[in-house]
């Protein structure tokens, strides 16, 4: 998401409206804005309507695969500070989608794991060969 | 649990946005701009 947030200009020049959704609640969202990036619009999605009709999956075993607990260890040993879920579902794993000016799909990216997005350069490349 | 394939209609939403707007996705189309649709997991 930094990445993204660094990168916002090069979607802007792309003729392309960054949308960001989240199923969080709206103090939490806020203050994610606050540590993370505000330069984009973000959607609320407290029932997660939008998410299944996007076919995105919750799975426990996903979010709790070895490698994911490893990147949780990892950022533990860092001695950065995790941040609290707020009581909502660790389970829902996220997706990326870009939908082209005629309403369809151009790209297509389910999370498989918690970590799991497509690179900044690859978004871009989609966007350019439109 | 729908399967969603390239090239295929991205199904329509509307949501309020932290702003207290809505956005409808038909909307932001109409306005001739690409969408970047980014689903976040728990803010975690």
């Amino acid at each position: 998401m930094a990445q993204l947030c660094q990168h916002q200009e090069k979607f802007k020049k792309r003729d392309t409206r960054v949308i960001v959704i989240s199923f969080g609640t709206l103090p939490a969202v806020q203050e994610w804005m606050r540590d993370n990036c505000d330069h984009f619009t973000i959607l609320l999605d407290r029932e997660r309507e939008i998410y299944k009709a996007y076919g995105l999956e919750t799975s426990f075993w996903r979010a709790y695969h070895p490698r994911t607990l490893w990147l949780y260890a990892k950022v533990l040993l860092s001695g950065k500070k995790m941040h609290d879920s707020h009581g909502d579902d660790t389970t829902q794993l996220g997706g990326d989608f870009i939908v082209g000016k005629d309403g369809k799909f151009k790209l297509v990216y389910p999370s498989h794991n918690p970590s799991d997005r497509p690179p900044v350069e690859d978004l871009l490349k989609v966007l350019d060969s439109e | 649990m729908p399967i969603i394939k390239k090239n295929q209609l991205a199904p329509n939403f509307i949501l309020q946005s932290t702003e207290g707007e809505e956005i409808s996705l038909q909307k932001l189309i109409k306005a001739d701009k690409n969408v970047l649709l980014i689903f976040l997991r728990h803010l975690g």
